[in-house]
């Protein structure tokens, strides 16, 4: 096992190259950030921008430079820089959007702010995908499961920007019917709130419960149907029979033989579906204002901001595999029948 | 071409539709806000009570906290520094310059005109907020921060040099400042010049020998484009931000101004997106904003808002249609003048930015703004714009242009076809385009039309890859600058290579004289011969909303600056019971 994690670690270090380099160009080759940063201040000031002005913002964005010089100088810091690039040494490379923004800072922030929002979310997804997938099978073919099934479709089949703008005018009409703020429509927290992270959350509460609803319907439908799947699956499996033969009680049966075999795919599922939602989050976060990295993201690559953009394909990407290692692994540990050499 | 013509007047007309069925109250707004209209700065005036806090949003966001730098010209960092940052004076929403309270005991003096030579008197206690006076120095960091002269500042990249590079000296006495200006300089804005941005004392202080190191100077600017404000010259003061989400402000108790600050708290926040804003407003999140688009659901939903208000009206930027004299067919300026003719301005705008504000205009000067006292219709006269299909073929068949079997050729034979181009994500501008492809293919004119991503409009207008394009600028009552950067030969702003020496020398000498009246005169003979030219055809002030909850006085909009509602942050409050 030990061999298999350092092997499949090792090879997330090319993955990652490889993704880096193919986004890099891509991002590089469409787009001229220079150029409309210049039209924008012309815009502004209705003046003429100085060639020096000019000069100095390729320097300081280093578009002063071929694209694979550039690359190379965001991977390594080596070269003549100005001290804020070089992912070896820790730095992420300026952003487009002014000298106030570090990419490493924003984030470290982000990604805790995607996370809070993508973990209660794929968290309840799954506890109600597993409750309505077991509850299906059991009563196979019943008024119940069709209607779960159907409900199951309903919020699979919903567009999530439609899905979120409903609750989000649901959120408005129950305040009012409240007459008070109860739920917050944008934003992942009150404005400039600091506080120790239970703190934290607590303020986020009112932030929380939309965005969490319209991601966690979004994907529990999904899951779901893998439930119910697996559970028809185990229940017609010949042990199950043999348990049912013993005498052994149903709920017994369904607790202790059935559900236990039957949420290994679910099990197995579940880091996949986390660091997946991690990156595609990005319409929940743009119809609720959560500032997170799907946001920062979406921004940047309208941006051309590159090297905002690297660091997201170099966090997402680090995520995603992470995921695909501990459910791989999960597999192994749950399922006897697995062995990892 | 015609069917999807067709189909966006048919889904603009169900968008009508849908608007006349579904509205409940006046489209121009309600009470306060709906005397702006005719008191555009005083209206939604009231008393004030004491304290109270106000919560606005901002749609767009900033990653620096320097104006003087190119990341820093925007109107967010503009909006962002508010309250602390030590403006020369505002424009109102009339267009009338209000030099800063709270930091000049009157406007500037012109005492020398050769060489121009302007003297600035500064208010008794004008300060840092920190205890230190503003004085020469900061008159001299300010210049030496945009001068554009490696001598002075080796490393900055100031967005703007125009003043900066002209200056000769600063020299200080009391109160009195002093700026000479190089022979060079003739402008009759001289009044409005920015003097002043940040504290040298802030900068002596981190250790910069900004007077004496060029490379110290980068440097200081450097440090203050990365570091949130710890002083300020205005009414507020940051009690907390983070660059691009949020800017929390507080009284700023040492501010010199003479307006009473009432509110004890005004945070400004950024949501993305004109739906978010409303929603949150609807919702009692925030207070109030004044986003830089609007679109005609926004008016809907916002007719249907208790207790809040909004008005409509011409923004901060106008919309124009532009030619590209390099291209293949478009040097030729008769055809130029006969697509301009062709084109129905009115219709255009019957069926796109009318939606949202039905009292609109047709925009009939480049430089000033209709209602200016500068204002004068070169447009009119000419045809551009009327949509006289008739003309235009007259014009186009007496240079030896040829109509036959709804094509248009030219002397050579050559078949006429161009294209029109427009940012993605503007709805109106493709829907002109869609107007304007209509109304040339009745001249014979193939119009195909490409759209821009949004990141990408700056580099299609810098390589000139356009045959029409529709896009725009800013616009405020300043315009000395303007025709220059509009259309001057080599201007890197004169994006469709116009080439003229007739309105070359006429954009000399509206920045020749120092008199203010005398330029706009020349300024508008400018006007006339771009006209002639047939290189831009002016089509709105493009239309923006101010909502606000009811319970704000003295928030308005204002067209004339780049912080719209915010340019009197001090006047600002909460309604008195």
């Amino acid at each position: 096992m030990v061999v298999f994690i350092i092997r499949r670690t090792l090879l997330m270090i090319p993955v990652l190259l490889g993704a880096t380099i193919l986004c890099f160009v891509l991002v590089d080759v469409v787009n001229d950030p220079v150029q409309d940063m210049v039209f924008e201040i012309q815009q502004s000031t209705g003046e003429p921008v100085p060639q020096s002005t000019v000069d100095a913002l390729e320097e300081s964005l280093y578009y002063d430079r071929s694209i694979p010089e550039r690359y190379w100088i965001w991977l390594t810091g080596m070269g003549d820089t100005n001290g804020d690039i070089g992912l070896l040494k820790g730095e992420w490379g300026p952003s487009i959007e002014g000298s106030a923004m570090d990419i490493g800072y924003e984030i470290s922030t982000r990604f805790w702010i995607t996370l809070r929002l993508v973990l209660f979310a794929t968290l309840a997804s799954i506890g109600i995908a597993i409750l309505s997938g077991v509850v299906s099978a059991v009563k196979q073919y019943s008024r119940t499961d069709y209607t779960l099934t159907f409900l199951g479709f309903l919020f699979l089949a919903m567009p999530v920007f439609w899905l979120g703008s409903l609750f989000k005018e649901g959120a408005v009409q129950l305040n009012k019917i409240l007459g008070s703020t109860v739920f917050q429509t944008y934003g992942s927290g009150s404005t400039g709130f600091q506080g120790n992270g239970w703190e934290v959350f607590v303020d986020s509460l009112p932030y929380l419960i939309v965005p969490t609803l319209v991601l966690m319907l979004g994907g529990y439908a999904a899951i779901s149907r893998y439930q119910r799947a697996s559970m028809l699956e185990v229940m017609n499996s010949d042990y199950v029979r043999l348990a049912r033969a013993k005498g052994v009680r149903n709920r017994t049966v369904m607790r202790r033989h059935a559900l236990r075999t039957a949420l290994i795919p679910v099990a197995t599922f579940a880091p996949l579906a986390l660091s997946g939602a991690m990156g595609g989050a990005m319409v929940t976060e743009s119809i609720f204002g959560w500032r997170g990295l799907g946001v920062y993201s979406l921004d940047a690559i309208r941006a051309g901001d590159t090297f905002v953009v690297m660091a997201y394909v170099l966090i997402s990407g680090l995520v995603v595999l992470i995921g695909v290692l501990i459910s791989d692994i999960l597999y192994g540990v749950l399922d006897p029948r697995i062995r990892y050499e | 071409m015609k069917r999807h013509h067709t189909a966006a007047v048919a889904a603009l007309a169900c968008t009508a539709l849908v608007l006349t069925g579904c509205g409940q109250g006046d489209d121009t707004g309600s009470s306060g806000l709906e005397a702006c209209l005719t008191d555009p700065a005083g209206c939604n005036s009231g008393s004030r009570a004491d304290g109270g806090e106000i919560t606005w949003a901002l749609d767009g966001s900033w990653g620096t906290w320097n104006q003087n730098t190119s990341e820093g010209n925007n109107a967010y960092v503009s909006m962002a520094l508010v309250g602390l940052w030590p403006y020369t004076g505002q424009f109102d929403p009339e267009g009338e310059f209000i030099v800063n309270e709270g930091i000049f005991a009157s406007a500037p003096e012109l005492v020398k005109e050769d060489p121009v030579t302007v003297e600035y008197t500064l208010k008794n206690g004008a300060n840092w907020g920190d205890g230190t006076d503003i004085g020469v120095d900061d008159f001299i960091y300010h210049w030496y921060a945009t001068s554009g002269d490696s001598s002075l500042c080796d490393g900055c990249d100031a967005a703007n040099i125009t003043r900066g590079s002209q200056v000769e000296s600063i020299t200080g006495d009391g109160s009195a400042i002093t700026v000479t200006y190089k022979e060079s300089y003739h402008s009759a804005e001289w009044a409005y010049e920015e003097v002043l941005s940040e504290p040298a004392h802030v900068a002596e202080a981190q250790g910069f020998d900004w007077a004496n190191n060029p490379k110290d100077m980068a440097a200081a600017e450097q440090y203050f484009a990365e570091t949130v404000p710890t002083w300020s010259t205005g009414p507020f003061e940051i009690q907390d931000a983070k660059a691009g989400e949020y800017v929390i402000y507080v009284p700023n108790e040492d501010w010199a101004g003479d307006t009473e600050v009432t509110l004890d708290k005004v945070t400004f926040r950024v949501i993305d997106g004109l739906q978010n804003i409303v929603t949150a407003l609807r919702n009692g999140e925030i207070d109030g904003a004044s986003p830089f688009s609007v679109t005609a659901e926004t008016i809907t939903q916002l007719q249907g808002a208790e207790g809040l208000e909004y008005a409509v009206a011409g923004g901060p930027s106008w919309e124009h249609i532009d030619l590209n004299t390099k291209s293949e067919f478009l040097s030729d300026p008769v055809l130029r003048q006969a697509v301009f003719t062709a084109i129905d301005v009115e219709n255009v705008i019957d069926r796109t930015y009318a939606y949202v504000q039905s009292d609109i205009e047709r925009k009939g000067n480049h430089l000033f703004r209709n209602g200016s006292e500068y204002y004068q219709d070169h447009l009119s006269a000419t045809g551009q714009g009327t949509g006289d299909v008739e003309l235009a073929l007259s014009m186009l068949q007496e240079e030896g242009y040829e109509l036959k079997d709804g094509v248009l050729r030219d002397p050579d034979g050559e078949v006429v076809e161009l294209d029109f181009r427009y940012s993605e994500s503007k709805e109106n501008r493709r829907v002109t385009g869609e107007l304007v492809q209509a109304n040339l293919a009745d001249i014979g004119i193939e119009v195909e039309l490409r759209s821009i991503p949004d990141a990408d409009l700056g580099t299609v207008l810098g390589e000139g890859e356009f045959d029409m394009i529709d896009f725009g600028w800013s616009s405020d009552p300043v315009f000395v600058a303007s025709a220059s950067q509009y259309w001057e030969t080599g201007s890197g702003s004169n994006f469709g290579g116009l080439s003229d020496p007739e309105l070359d020398a006429l954009i000399a000498e509206v920045n020749g004289t120092l008199d203010l009246d005398e330029a706009a005169v020349r300024a508008n003979a400018a006007v006339q011969q771009v006209v002639q030219d047939a290189y831009s055809l002016p089509i709105v002030d493009t239309p923006v909303a101010v909502m606000v909850s009811d319970r704000l006085v003295n928030v308005r909009d204002n067209w004339a600056s780049q912080q719209r509602s915010a340019y009197n942050i001090a006047e600002w409050g909460v309604a008195a019971e």
